[in-house]
């Protein structure tokens, strides 16, 4: 056992943090919550405070990265400092690079870039407290901000994560679990169709485990697709002439 | 008539129906691309935009601010969208011979210019002219920016909604279609109302009856000024 | 930050407003848009802040570590500011390693901070020459709508008394573990930032006001209302009447940024 790690994870059906295995976090979304960006969404999950912003599109600097078939989506994922327990330093590092890079990937899924050749469609994604489930919590709000930029998509993007914990498969792993557990699988959907547009993994899963977190992340990502469109409702205020 | 609000990816049609733009078809059903207002009030379905950035059409006229000359033959001019517009010598209003006098004499970079747009190229250049009635340069008065979703409010149905608050205030008035709105006339107040009443069509504009509302807000406020 | 072309017509209307005593939002030339802070909304830093001046919103956060002292203040805790101009905030702001925005920004504020004495750096002493405590505050703007001065510095100092120690065990901190310890502050610096647009002094510039103006002059003033801190910035002058009068004038100003800053337990600030 490692130090600090819990003798249990799971006591009469109930998680450390008192939910079910089977139990999302609390999680808020509002949408339109900036001035400048042309969207924007706040989303708080758990212990998360993520803040997602996008402009676009917009003109593309430099100049030599613009693509003349499609707009460029450009999606740069960041932790501030204070975010997290022991103090991050300013910048980029390699765990934000490689998740800017795989979010972009989920939300390219269903941007229409096409329609908007030689341009940029910038999404920030500003993760402000942090409880695991960072990218999910990212992608979540990300998602939320391009629809409220007015950017056409197919669809909203819903990301959760699933993973196991003391030998039990758990829907959206907290820090602790995060931390001591054996395996975490971050899942992002398309929800009408059920396609899937970011599936990454570490740890230790059989076969049958894999298959059962799989579809529990999925069935999470389903409950944040309904937060998403909420949050994007009350903004907009609902049935209009 | 009721529009519903609809989200990217939600069902608004099925089978064979003509499509207008925010939607797109896939198989034999059709959803909404962008977060917005359904219409099927045209013989198409198309999804009206609450929120999004100017895109250019040939026809519309716009307000745009000088940035600099391009090539020493043409203006480059932004037009609050994620294409710059490009002003050639010869779209100027008057004849200029640019290797006479350089156009950053006749217009320097923050000129703001009503002009309209004659040509959107596949290469995405826009191209806009001053040598169309009512293109002009435009100085005193104030700018203001709305979103240019609620443009089409503003302008109102076979233009209404501006005919009428020029009548009511005898301001000056220019609606670019980019969300760009510049405000003249002598009256300070009688322009604060104005800009007054273009916000409240913006916060208001997907309502009924708005019109009504603001000629009497209008008339209501104009006895106090 | 990325400087966009002033539009005529737009400095045109501005100074017209002036000129007849009005300001583009209906303010007073001595107004402050409306102020709020809040404390204490992070859960991950010691220290945290939300300063809302206006549109303009500002995110603080205080974090505490341990390390060496500086050789020549052995007994001296070391403080030390940051700020990052996010793109997210503006479509100004550019990603990269600080620019000489951010870095202006960073180190007015943190002028402010250190030249009022404002944390008593003494005691952060742990261990003289050996091990001091280390305090960081993270300036993070989230949404730039002028004035960045002002609400970063209120955020600064709130975050500040807002900030408890984590545990310290055998030298190692615990960051999971809050004692009741605050940070020992004795003093609160305020910053107070004025615009020159022609021949008119505003206090606290919005963003169009920003975009436009002439001059600015940032003063830093602690609670006695002594000057701590200065900075002039534009590419334009102030006369000498003007910033002895600004001086003058800032002072109550500070004052009332002071009030919106959550009181102490026994009622001070």
């Amino acid at each position: 056992m490692k130090a600090g790690e819990p003798e249990e994870f799971i006591i009469d059906g109930k998680r450390l943090d008192g939910r079910r295995v089977d139990e999302l976090r609390p999680l808020k979304i509002e949408a339109g919550v900036l001035k400048r960006a042309d969207g924007s969404a706040y989303l708080e999950w758990g212990g998360n405070r993520v803040l997602a912003a996008c402009y676009g599109p917009r003109e593309i600097h430099p100049r030599h990265e613009a693509n003349p078939q499609r707009a460029v989506l450009r999606t740069y994922y960041s932790m501030a400092p204070f975010s997290v327990y022991e103090r991050k330093r300013p910048g980029p590092d390699r765990r934000s690079m490689e998740i800017s890079k795989v979010t972009r990937q989920a939300l390219e899924s269903v941007v229409f870039t096409h329609l908007y050749p030689m341009t940029a469609i910038d999404v920030y994604i500003e993760i402000l407290q942090a409880q695991a489930g960072t990218r999910c919590a990212g992608i979540t709000a990300a998602s939320v901000a391009l629809a409220d930029a007015g950017i056409p998509m197919k669809d909203l993007v819903p990301a959760c994560a699933a993973g196991k914990v003391g030998g039990h498969i758990v829907l959206d792993l907290f820090d602790i679990e995060d931390n001591y557990g054996e395996a975490d699988l971050p899942v992002a959907i398309v929800p009408r169709t059920g396609e899937v547009s970011l599936l990454q993994m570490d740890g230790n899963l059989t076969q049958e485990e894999f298959e059962q977190a799989f579809k529990l992340a999925i069935k999470g990502c389903m409950q944040v697709y309904e937060k998403q469109k909420e949050a994007l409702r009350r903004r907009y205020g609902g049935s209009q002439e | 008539m009721e529009r519903k609000l609809v989200i990217p990816g939600e069902e608004v049609a099925a089978g064979k129906v003509k499509l207008g733009d925010g939607v797109y078809r896939e198989g034999e059903k059709v959803y909404a691309s962008v977060l917005g207002l359904l219409d099927t009030s045209r013989g198409l379905v198309r999804v009206i935009p609450l929120t999004g950035r100017y895109f250019p059409k040939v026809g519309d006229f716009v307000i745009g601010f000088v940035k600099g000359t391009v090539y020493e033959t043409a203006w480059e001019v932004d037009i609050n969208s994620p294409y710059l517009a490009i002003l050639n010598a010869g779209d100027y209003y008057r004849d200029v011979d640019p290797f006479r006098t350089p156009l950053q004499r006749v217009m320097s970079p923050g000129t703001t210019v009503y002009a309209y747009v004659r040509e959107v190229a596949p290469t995405r250049r826009i191209y806009i002219t001053m040598r169309q009635r009512g293109c002009r340069v435009i100085r005193g008065g104030r700018l203001i920016q709305i979103s240019p979703a609620k443009v089409p409010r503003v302008i109102g149905r076979k233009r209404s909604m501006i005919s009428m608050i020029v009548k009511e205030t005898g301001c000056k008035l220019l609606v670019g279609q980019n969300g760009r709105v510049w405000i003249g006339g002598r009256n300070a107040k009688t322009a604060d109302l104005v800009e007054r009443a273009i916000r409240k069509i913006e916060a208001e504009a997907h309502t009924s009856g708005l019109t009504d509302r603001i000629k009497e807000m209008i008339v209501k406020e104009r006895e106090r000024v | 930050m990325k400087h966009e072309i002033i539009v005529d017509v737009k400095r045109d209307h501005i100074l017209n407003l002036l000129n007849s005593g009005k300001r583009i939002d209906g303010r007073a030339f001595d107004e402050y848009r409306e102020v709020s802070v809040e404390v204490g909304i992070n859960q991950r830093a010691e220290g945290s802040a939300l300063v809302k001046l206006g549109r303009t919103q500002v995110m603080v956060g205080v974090k505490l570590s341990v390390g060496e002292p500086f050789p020549d203040m052995p007994d001296s805790g070391v403080l030390t500011t940051n700020a990052e101009l996010i793109p997210l905030a503006s479509p100004s702001f550019e990603r990269g390693p600080p620019d000489e925005d951010t870095v202006e920004l960073a180190r007015v504020v943190d002028r402010a901070i250190r030249e009022s004495r404002c944390i008593d750096l003494e005691k952060l002493c742990i261990s003289e020459g050996e091990l001091v405590w280390i305090v960081f505050i993270d300036l993070h703007p989230l949404d730039y709508d002028g004035n960045l001065f002002d609400a970063c510095t209120l955020g600064a100092i709130a975050a500040l008394k807002n900030a408890v120690f984590p545990k310290l065990e055998d030298g190692r901190v615990d960051y999971k573990t809050k004692t009741e310890e605050k940070l020992p502050i004795v003093d609160t610096p305020v910053e107070v930032t004025f615009a020159k647009i022609g021949d008119h002094i505003l206090v606290d510039p919005c963003l169009e006001e920003e975009e436009v103006l002439d001059a600015r002059l940032t003063v830093g003033y602690n609670e006695k209302g002594e000057i701590v801190a200065m900075q002039k910035g534009g590419s334009g002058t102030f006369t000498q009447e003007e910033i002895l009068d600004i001086v003058r004038r800032g002072r109550e100003k500070a004052e009332f940024l002071r009030k919106h800053l959550p009181g102490d337990a026994d009622g001070k600030n």
